[in-house]
C-alpha cells in the first residue's frame, strides 16, 4: 500500500508568449500510492485538469512540460515520444472525462470502441476480444450487454454512456485510472450509481485512481488523500480525514466555510472575496494573497513553499513556516 | 392565509414530437402535467428535480414565455392566459428571469450599460440620462464598480457576469424573479457570493424568488419552501426543513439521500434508486415514479396518486408514503 505508483516531481506546465515562458502549473509535486485514490480539488482554472492531461501526455500545443518529471513506477513519462507514450496510454494509464457524449465516437458502436482498446494492447483473437467486451459491459452494470454491444452512443442515456466510458477505460486493467469530473454532467441519483460502481470496481481491481472534482461532497466519498490546488500550485495536501477536520491553508478553510450545510441555515454564507487570478499576471508572492484574510506584507514577496507538517500532510502558507 | 403572488392551476405543457419512420407518428413530450402551485409574496420557493423533470419548462410557462397546453397562471390576481400581447408585455415588468449561464445570456457586443439599461429602453422608462444613472445605481446594488459601466461582458469573470444578469433582472423593479440554476456554473467560493447577494436583494426590495437548481444544498440554504418534481409532476411540496428532514415521498427521500454530503465517512446511501428516469414521451402509467420506487405496489402501477395536503404547508403525491415519524430502518439514516 505504501509503494508509489506515480511520482510527479516539480511539474511545471505552460506555454511561451513570444520569448516569455508563461506557467499554468507551477512546481507541482505529489505521488499516488498503489491502490490509493488521490482526490484533486480546486476551482476552475486552478490547474487540476491540466495536471491530469500532463500525466496522460495529452497536453495540446502550445502547452508543454517546461520542467519536472512524471514517473510511473520505473518509467519516466515526460520525455517519451507520442509513439512510446501510446504503449502506456489506454493500457497502464486510462482516463475518463466529464462529458461522455463528446468523448465517445458517435459513428462507432459501444462494443467496437471497447474492442479497439483491447485489440491495440492485448494479444487476443477477435472472438476473445468480443467476449471480453461483453464481460466489461456487464461489469459496469449495463443491462443486456450482448444487445448494447451493438448500440451507438446516441442510443444510450447519459448514465449508460458514462458506464460505457468506464468499460473502455477499464478494458486493459489500467494501473492508474484518471477521472476528470466523471459525474458532473449527471443527475444526482445517477451520480450516486456511478460513484458506487467506481468504488466497487476499485475494490475489486486494486488500481489507483486520480479523482478530479470540484464537488467536495463527491471528494469526501471517493478520496483517500486530497490535493487542494489554487492558481496552478498545490496549496495543501493531506489524508481526507485530517483535511476535513482541520484544513490548514486559508484557501481550504475558505472553501470549507463556503459550502451551504445544515449548520449554515439562516446564516449568511462565508464567501471568499474576489476572484481567481489570471495566470498571465505574474506575481512574485502567494497566488492567494489578494483574497486571503491573513495576508501580510511577506506574502507578496515570495511564493511560500509546500512545507511538510507531519509525515503525510503539507501546506504552502507563511502562517505555518 | 398567506398572500399568494403567483398561482398555477392544472398547468400542463405537452410538446409535440415526431417519431417513427418519416416522422409519421405524432407523440407528445409530457413536460408538465397538472401542476398546482402557489408562490407566496416575499418567499423563496425552491424547485428541485433531475433533468427532464420539467422544472425549466415550469419556469417558462409561469412567466408565460411559452403557452401552456392547458391550465392557467395568475399573477397578482391577473390571469396571464387572458392577456393580449401588449398587456403581457406590461405584465413582464413585474416578472423577470435570471439564467444559468452568464456566458451565453449576455450579448457580447453590448456594453454593461446597454445590457442593464435594455429593459428600461424597451419599456421606455425615463430619459436616456436617467437610464444610465439607473444602470450605474444597479451596478452598485449588485456589488460591481460603477466604473465598469462601459466595459463588455468578456472583461468579467463568471461571478461578475451573473451579477450583471441580476442587475438586468432588477432594472424594472419586478415583484418576482425566477432564477433558473443561477449558481450552477459557478465555483463554490463565488457561488456563496451570489447566494448572499440574492438573499440581500430579496430583503432589500421585498422580492419573491422561484429558485430552480439541482444543487440540493444550495436550495436548502436559500429556500423557505421546496417543491420536488419528477417527470412533469409535482410529487411533494413543503417547508425546506420538512422536505430535508421529514419528507414523505420516496422520491424526495431518495433524491436527498443520493446527494453527496460533505462529511467524513459518509454513510452508504440507504435508499439507492435503480434504473433511470423514463422517457417523458411515454411516461409510466399510474404513479410515474413506480418503475424506480423501492416500495411500489400493484396499486401504484394502475392508479395515479394525487397531490394531497398532509397539513397546511406540506403536500405529497404517494399511495404509500414513508412514515412521518422515524419508525422504519430507512428513515433515521436518510434524515441523519
Amino acid at each position: 500500500m505504501n509503494e508509489s505508483l506515480l511520482d510527479v516531481n516539480s511539474l511545471t506546465v505552460g506555454y511561451r508568449d513570444g520569448s516569455r515562458p508563461i506557467s499554468i502549473l507551477n512546481q507541482v509535486t505529489f505521488r499516488i500510492r498503489k491502490g490509493e485514490t488521490l482526490g484533486i480539488v480546486g476551482e476552475s482554472g486552478c490547474g487540476k485538469s491540466m495536471t491530469s492531461l500532463a500525466v496522460m501526455g495529452l497536453l495540446a500545443s502550445p502547452l508543454q512540460v517546461q520542467e519536472g518529471s512524471i514517473r510511473l513506477e520505473e518509467t519516466e513519462l515526460t520525455g517519451l515520444s507520442a509513439k512510446q507514450m501510446n504503449r502506456y496510454r489506454g493500457k497502464d494509464l486510462a482516463m475518463i472525462f466529464q462529458e461522455p457524449m463528446t468523448s465517445l465516437n458517435p459513428v462507432f458502436t459501444i462494443g467496437s470502441q471497447i474492442e479497439e482498446a483491447l485489440a491495440i494492447h492485448l494479444p487476443l483473437s477477435r472472438s476473445e476480444v468480443r467476449k471480453r467486451a461483453i464481460e466489461l459491459l456487464q461489469l459496469v452494470g449495463i443491462p443486456s450487454p450482448e444487445k448494447r454491444h451493438g448500440d451507438y452512443p446516441h442510443q444510450l442515456s447519459g448514465g449508460m454512456r458514462q458506464r460505457a466510458m468506464i468499460a473502455i477505460a477499464l478494458a486493459c486493467e489500467p494501473r492508474l485510472l484518471i477521472l476528470d469530473e466523471p459525474t458532473t454532467a449527471l443527475d444526482v441519483t445517477i451520480q450516486a450509481q456511478i460513484l458506487e460502481l467506481l468504488a466497487s470496481l476499485k475494490e475489486k481491481s486494486g488500481m489507483s485512481m486520480m479523482f478530479i472534482t470540484h464537488d467536495l461532497g463527491v471528494m469526501m466519498k471517493m478520496a483517500d488523500r486530497v490535493i487542494v490546488m489554487y492558481g496552478g500550485r498545490i496549496v495543501e495536501t493531506a489524508p481526507i480525514a485530517k483535511l476535513y477536520e482541520e484544513p490548514l491553508h486559508p484557501y481550504t478553510q475558505g472553501l470549507w466555510k463556503a459550502i451551504p450545510s445544515a449548520d449554515t441555515l439562516n446564516q449568511r454564507l462565508y464567501s471568499i472575496p474576489g476572484t481567481v487570478p489570471d495566470p498571465r499576471e505574474e506575481t512574485p508572492g502567494c497566488r492567494f494573497a489578494g483574497r486571503c484574510p491573513h495576508a501580510r506584507q511577506e506574502c507578496l514577496a515570495a511564493v511560500p513553499p509546500l512545507v511538510p507538517m507531519d509525515e503525510d500532510r503539507s501546506v504552502a502558507c507563511i502562517l505555518y513556516s | 392565509m398567506p398572500d399568494v403572488l403567483l398561482r398555477a392551476e392544472n398547468l400542463t405543457k405537452h410538446f409535440p414530437v415526431k417519431e417513427g419512420r418519416f416522422g409519421k407518428q405524432r407523440s407528445r413530450v409530457h413536460a408538465l402535467d397538472g401542476i398546482e402551485l402557489s408562490v407566496y409574496r416575499n418567499e423563496i420557493l425552491g424547485i428541485v428535480g433531475e433533468s427532464g423533470c420539467g422544472k425549466s419548462t415550469l419556469a417558462r410557462v409561469l412567466l408565460n414565455l411559452i403557452e401552456p397546453t392547458a391550465g392557467t397562471v395568475s399573477f397578482d390576481g391577473v390571469n396571464l392566459q387572458g392577456l393580449t400581447r401588449r398587456q403581457m408585455r406590461e405584465q413582464r415588468r413585474e416578472m423577470q428571469l435570471v439564467f444559468q449561464d452568464p456566458f451565453s445570456s449576455l450579448d457580447p457586443r453590448k456594453t454593461v450599460r446597454s445590457l442593464i439599461a435594455e429593459p428600461l429602453d424597451i419599456h421606455r422608462v425615463g430619459t436616456p440620462q436617467e437610464r444610465t444613472k439607473r444602470a450605474s445605481e444597479l451596478m452598485e446594488t449588485v456589488g460591481l464598480s460603477r466604473s465598469y459601466l462601459n466595459r463588455y461582458p468578456h472583461e468579467f469573470s463568471g461571478g461578475q457576469r451573473q451579477r450583471i444578469g441580476i442587475a438586468r433582472a432588477l432594472a424594472l423593479r419586478p415583484k418576482l424573479i425566477v432564477c433558473d440554476e443561477p449558481v450552477s456554473a459557478l465555483d463554490v467560493s463565488v457561488q456563496a457570493q451570489i447566494i448572499n447577494l440574492l438573499q440581500d436583494l430579496q430583503q432589500q426590495f421585498g422580492l419573491t424568488y422561484l429558485f430552480i437548481a439541482h444543487g440540493l444544498d444550495v436550495v436548502r440554504h436559500i429556500s423557505d419552501r421546496i417543491a420536488v418534481m419528477y417527470l412533469g409532476k409535482l410529487v411533494e411540496i413543503g417547508p425546506a426543513d420538512t422536505i430535508f428532514t421529514a419528507s414523505r415521498h420516496p422520491y424526495t427521500c431518495a433524491l436527498i439521500s443520493a446527494m453527496p454530503k460533505f462529511e467524513l465517512n459518509p454513510s452508504s446511501n440507504p435508499l439507492p434508486l435503480k434504473g433511470e428516469i423514463p422517457s417523458p414521451i411515454h411516461p409510466p402509467a399510474g404513479c410515474r415514479f413506480h418503475t424506480r420506487c423501492p416500495f411500489a405496489q400493484e396499486r401504484c402501477r394502475r392508479e395515479e396518486p394525487a397531490l394531497t395536503p398532509q397539513d397546511e404547508h406540506h403536500s405529497f403525491a404517494c399511495h404509500f408514503p414513508l412514515p412521518a415519524e422515524a419508525e422504519t430502518g430507512v428513515r433515521p439514516a436518510v434524515h441523519a
